[in-house]
């Protein structure tokens, strides 16, 4: 039989307890919440690049991420690229930032125009009508939809051409735009005569992308060619370089929070508890045990706030998703890691002051009535 | 167990001085004093005589300023933090006043987080520590708290605690002062047992004139100086089960046996004698 002081101490008031766990879980959810909406900005950056099934992307010379520069090329580039050796399938993909005004409220939209017959460049995760928009039609993101009141059927507006809803997407909302897809016959001309903004490749052996990157590098100068994964961390790093600063600063506060809550209450536990450390300092216990006692009381505290806030985070992001249908929040394995490494951080840390208080009790206080 | 010239506590010319300069308190000045083993000592002095303190060295918890104490042969000067805990653990029990039980854990587990202390969690861990209550007549009482404990029950937990990991020295301080006079003397009993049966040496420090009947010796402590108390106890009659003495008015018992009249303190003691009067005659 071995006795657990620090559980009982612990469970033995509950109110503290409650207090001690609440403060971790507090802690834990916004860390999660703010690395799931971190992790949903970057996969909703890359998400278009990482649903267009393509080898390689090809863009204007200097043109580099789709949020911040224009990427203009000529669609007839289609034909000689295609006789570069290696190349499956080439298709050009115009996407189109504009505005369009649903029942008196301005929408930002991104239309990405594309061979329908193809499928390369179109909507993924339909969740109403279709994703094949014909001509005169579009599918258009769920956010867009919900938040203008659309119904499929309805007309959007697209610089003057009206296109038929008939499909909704979800997850192709970008921090502050939506997606929507049509043909590429139905916006190309918003661009102006004679241009696209990006060829995507289809290699017939993925073995020799590095050799088509670098014929098409050395015959186009005016080109600029990038694998998928490569095209997808140039559409991250707007995200990670802008936001993680800011997020960064949030979780570490939420850190020292979680931290200051427990090490107040552990503190205040052990203070309360001064006598009984000093009985069993006189009866015997090392320095070590005592100090094990401290540190196992508020390394369980940090685990079970690090499991509430951890059950909590899973209510709290589709409770905020449903709430705000822009946001997207997504968790990793290593986000769930990373803050149960921040909830035993807290509590090796929240232990020190208790620790160093528990060093300083004299045994002798055992004596006083 | 080991000794020092056969005495289980031994200290020599011990002083313990408070504070610096002019404000320096000697609470202890040049104290000797040697303790056998089964033996039982009383010491006895008025408030702030340096009782709690003498006491505090003799258990490890306080370094006296100069002069050495030997426990079960150690000379504590030598030990360090850790090797003192051990000998606390192993070698002292303590009995306190207030019990000092932990609030939070049941009688059975606070005589059982000792064992634990000692190194000590497999299921003989447990046993013993329910033989030892179960002895102390708690065997009902394991899986209650302090709060749910009278003062004896509690106090009889404390002893149970300071007996677990079988030391040859208990150090008890004021071990009835929170008593009423039943439970008081249970537990004097309890020490006169442990002395007698047992072997182990045991200092009290006490105002209780009651615990005089159990002690061996009686010494008084006065300014920090100890000495040897005179008895004051005369014309008094003396249990012949327990060896407790009596004022003859105080007699709560009596019997005769083979025309002569005994003397009892409790009906504990009458019972035993008259079960196996040829043990006490």
């Amino acid at each position: 039989m071995k006795v657990s002081v620090a559980r009982r101490n612990l469970f033995s008031d509950r109110t503290r307890l409650a207090i001690s766990v609440g403060g971790v879980a507090v802690a834990i959810l916004l860390i999660l919440i703010l690395l799931g909406v971190y992790k949903g900005l970057i996969d909703v950056s890359t998400s278009y690049v990482d649903n267009v099934d393509a080898d390689l992307w090809v863009a204007q010379a200097g043109s580099r991420s789709m949020t911040h520069s224009l990427s203009l090329i000529s669609p007839s580039l289609e034909d000689e690229l295609m006789t570069v050796d290696g190349v499956s399938e080439i298709h050009p993909l115009v996407i189109r930032p504009t505005t369009v005004e649903i029942n008196g409220k301005e929408n930002d939209l991104r239309v990405a125009g594309y061979h329908p017959e193809t499928g390369l460049g179109g909507p993924w995760n339909i969740v109403e009508g279709r994703g094949d928009p014909g001509p005169g039609e579009i599918v258009a993101d769920r956010v867009l939809v919900d938040t203008s009141g659309l119904r499929l059927g309805d007309d959007i507006e697209i610089e003057g051409r009206p296109l038929r809803l008939v499909g909704v997407s979800r997850d192709t909302y970008v921090l502050i735009y939506s997606y929507a897809f049509a043909d590429i016959g139905e916006i190309r001309d918003s661009l102006g005569p004679d241009r696209v903004n990006y060829f995507i490749i289809k290699a017939a052996d993925s073995g020799r992308l590095h050799q088509i990157v670098a014929e098409i590098t050395a015959g186009y100068p005016g080109l600029e060619i990038f694998t998928k994964a490569e095209f997808a961390e140039i559409n991250a790093r707007d995200i990670r370089e802008g936001f993680l600063p800011i997020l960064g600063v949030l979780v570490v506060i939420a850190v020292f929070v979680g931290m200051a809550i427990v090490g107040l209450v552990v503190y205040s536990a052990t203070v309360e508890r001064t006598r009984e450390y000093g009985i069993l300092k006189a009866v015997g216990a090392s320095g070590r045990t005592l100090y094990g006692i401290v540190f196992q009381q508020s390394v369980l505290s940090g685990l079970m706030g690090y499991g509430t806030g951890a059950l909590l985070a899973f209510a709290v992001a589709a409770l905020l998703e449903t709430l705000v249908p822009q946001l997207t929040i997504s968790f990793s394995w290593t986000h769930f890691a990373g803050a149960l490494a921040a909830a035993l951080t807290m509590s090796l840390f929240a232990s020190y002051i208790p620790i160093r208080k528990i060093n300083g009790i004299d045994p002798v206080i055992v004596f006083k009535s | 167990m080991k000794s020092n010239n056969g005495k289980i506590l031994k200290m020599q010319e011990v002083s313990r001085i408070f504070g610096k300069g002019t404000a320096a308190v000697k609470a202890i000045d040049g104290v000797s004093l040697g303790i056998e083993t089964g033996e039982i000592v009383l010491i006895m002095g008025p408030s702030g005589s340096g009782k709690t303190t003498l006491l505090s060295m003799a258990g490890g918890l306080l370094k006296p300023t100069s002069g050495e104490v030997f426990v079960a042969g150690k000379n504590l000067s030598e030990l360090d933090a850790r090797s003192l805990s051990q000998l606390r653990l192993r070698r002292v029990g303590f009995v306190f006043q207030a019990f000092n039980l932990l609030g939070s854990l049941t009688a059975l587990e606070n005589v059982v987080l000792a064992k634990n202390l000692a190194r000590r969690t497999d299921k003989a861990a447990e046993t013993d520590s329910k033989a030892i209550l179960d002895r102390l007549g708690l065997g009902q009482r394991l899986a209650h708290v302090p709060a749910d404990l009278s003062g004896g029950e509690k106090q009889r937990v404390a002893i149970a605690r300071a007996l677990v990991n079988d030391p040859p020295l208990i150090l008890a301080d004021e071990p009835t002062g929170n008593l009423d006079s039943h439970s008081g003397r249970e537990v004097m009993m309890l020490l006169f047992d442990l002395a007698r049966e047992e072997g182990r040496s045991v200092v009290v420090v006490s105002h209780d004139p009651r615990i005089v009947d159990i002690a061996d010796r009686v010494l008084w402590l006065e300014d920090g100086r100890l000495s040897t108390k005179r008895s004051e106890l005369e014309e008094k009659v003396r249990d012949p089960v327990c060896g407790m003495q009596m004022d003859i008015k105080d007699v709560a018992f009596t019997a005769i046996h083979h025309g002569q009249v005994y003397h009892f303190c409790s009906e504990k003691c009458r019972q035993k004698f008259l079960e196996d009067s040829g043990r006490f005659t």
